[in-house]
């Protein structure tokens, strides 16, 4: 009989998927994280350095979005805070003006957006970096404290980048 | 005994799981009874615009009757509704609100059967949350029949809903975990009816062998059959297919089977097939490697009943009730419910191919046990002469 055969000659579902989590809380017990828990880590940090730094909030949902949406860009919609008939009217002129001035705010306001794009990135990857380092930190001094040994190093699992 | 089936949409070039599983029960029901279909002209359920002609047809030996929509649904008036019900603060009004934007409107269908429901020795509706179940169930509920069809999502906790469960003479559960989530939700314990589901139509099945080349699908590969769409949870599947792929550097195919409304790379390992023939479809099912079926909605999965037809183990979403039941009774597959799982999963259903034979084997036994057309009848002929004789009372 077989690891996963049950005593009634059937394959036991149950069990093997007690056999895969069991395996899965092993890994995390030798500091063996997923890219997704990592991630999980680094957006928990990148919002608490948000928060010190005390950003309108609105900006700050848009900032740890998926997309880009919070960066500058060249088509930003022309509105003015003045209402009726004299609001249309300065809508109007800036939209009349706004080729004229795009002439010359364009080249800076691209370069700056990929700037952004790539501090942004550098931040964010650094972040991770440090948020694994520590996790393999812990990994080690937990080994050490253990007397545990061995020559897998951290992070030698598949999803061990973490490690 | 003279049936009436009352659904939303009905046809072959209708995509959808209830309304197939209404259409089959439909033909296999019309071997043995007097069976017509009460529906609406229309195919599309975003729209519900009135494409097919209105009257009397029939489809594969069953009678069919058309009427007419009412009103189309509209997106800018549907949306802000059922946000409005499903995740606020609301009112009866607008729930009733909701159920007229969500269609389909046809009060030519309800007219119809308040004029002839005498005619009909049984009514069948499917679908609890659409218009012409809601508001046509409410005519004879004596003689009603209601197939649910029920997922556990926000819609089942409307108001509006609790007291329509108890209308209906007998309920015909896709699920055991299906009777629990709306006994449980709506506040109804011990509803009339009983479990039934669906059998499979089996067409004349292209010899598995046959079916590599006729889709240009070379070697080992996944199969996932159904709307391809956020909403089924295929992003993440795709999502976390890749990441396995990418990390296990696996030459593992996953192939889409049905038709796309969401955007995604398409790429040597993640292929969308279309949707193809029946024959074609259960071809590579039983020529795949397992079915991934990742909806976290589901009241019953025709194609994870399809996939254990064939004898395929099926890797699951374990966040659906339905479906971890469904495979944990059967023992037909695994399930997952992150990222890890789903990884550990395909590991071992990949590398065990005695192992995922067995749990298709489990699974194809299960499905013979329970979801043949001749258990699938007999228990629908129970519910029917229940309401036929009127006693309604299981």
């Amino acid at each position: 009989m077989d690891e996963w055969t049950g005593p009634d000659g059937r394959v036991d579902v149950a069990a093997i998927m007690a056999g895969i989590r069991e395996k899965i809380r092993g890994r995390r017990d030798m500091g063996l994280y997923t890219d997704e828990e990592v991630e999980e880590l680094t957006s928990l940090r990148l919002q608490a350095f948000a928060d010190d730094a005390g950003i309108d909030p609105d900006l700050l949902a848009r900032l740890m979005a998926d997309n880009h949406n919070w960066n500058i860009s060249t088509d930003y919609r022309v509105e003015t805070h003045r209402a009726g008939l004299k609001g249309r009217l300065v809508v109007l002129l800036k939209q009349l003006v706004r080729p004229w001035v795009r002439l010359y705010t364009d080249q800076p306001l691209s370069r700056q957006a990929q700037i952004n794009l790539y501090l942004h990135y550098l931040c964010h990857n650094l972040v991770r970096e440090v948020v694994r380092l520590q996790i393999e930190q812990t990994a080690l001094r937990n080994r050490l404290a253990t007397g545990g040994g061995g020559d897998t190093p951290p992070g030698a699992g598949r999803e061990g980048s973490a490690g | 005994m003279r049936v009436a089936l009352v659904v939303q949409r009905y046809g072959l070039e209708v995509f959808g799981g209830a309304e197939l599983h209404c259409r089959w029960v439909a033909e296999h029901l019309a071997e043995r009874h007097q069976v017509e279909v009460l529906t609406t002209t229309a195919t599309d359920y975003l729209s519900w615009t009135n494409v097919l002609p209105a009257g009397a047809s029939a489809l594969n030996g069953v009678s069919v009757r058309r009427f007419p929509v009412a009103r189309a649904r509209r997106v800018e008036t549907f949306d802000p509704v059922a946000n409005k019900v499903c995740f606020a603060a609301h009112t009866d009004e607008e729930e009733q609100q909701w159920l007229e934007e969500h269609g389909p409107v046809c009060p030519e269908l309800v007219d119809f059967l308040r004029r002839h429901h005498r005619d009909y020795d049984a009514l069948v509706f499917f679908s609890y949350r659409y218009w012409t179940t809601y508001c046509g169930l409410q005519v004879a509920p004596e003689r009603s029949i209601l197939v649910p069809t029920a997922e556990h999502d926000r819609v089942l906790y409307l108001r509006l809903f609790r007291s329509f469960f108890r209308l209906p003479a007998q309920i015909a559960f896709n699920t055991p975990e299906e009777r629990e989530l709306i006994e449980r939700v709506t506040g109804n314990e011990g509803l009339r009816g009983e479990v039934v589901g669906t059998g499979i139509d089996r067409p004349t099945v292209v010899p598995v062998e046959e079916v590599e080349a006729r889709l240009d699908l070379l070697g080992d590969f996944l199969v996932y059959v159904g709307r391809i769409e956020p909403e089924k949870g295929c992003a993440v599947m795709i999502d976390h297919f890749l990441r396995w792929q990418r990390e296990t550097r696996s030459k593992v195919t996953l192939a889409l089977l049905g038709r796309g409304t969401m955007s995604f790379s398409e790429n040597a390992h993640v292929r969308l097939m279309g949707v193809i023939p029946d024959a074609e479809k259960l071809a590579a099912v039983g020529r795949a490697r397992a079915l991934v079926m990742p909806s976290r909605h589901e009241s019953l999965s025709m194609v994870v009943l399809e996939a254990w037809m064939m004898g395929r183990p099926v890797l699951v979403n374990g966040d659906c009730e339905v479906l971890r039941g469904q495979v944990l009774r059967s023992g037909g597959g695994l399930y997952y419910r992150r990222y890890e799982e789903f990884a550990a999963a395909l590991d071992l259903l990949l590398a065990e191919p005695a192992l995922a034979n067995r749990l298709g084997g489990q699974g194809h036994d299960y499905f013979q046990a329970n979801y043949a057309w001749e258990r699938i009848m007999e228990k629908y002929d129970r519910l029917l002469e229940r309401v036929a004789g009127g006693s309604g009372a299981s």
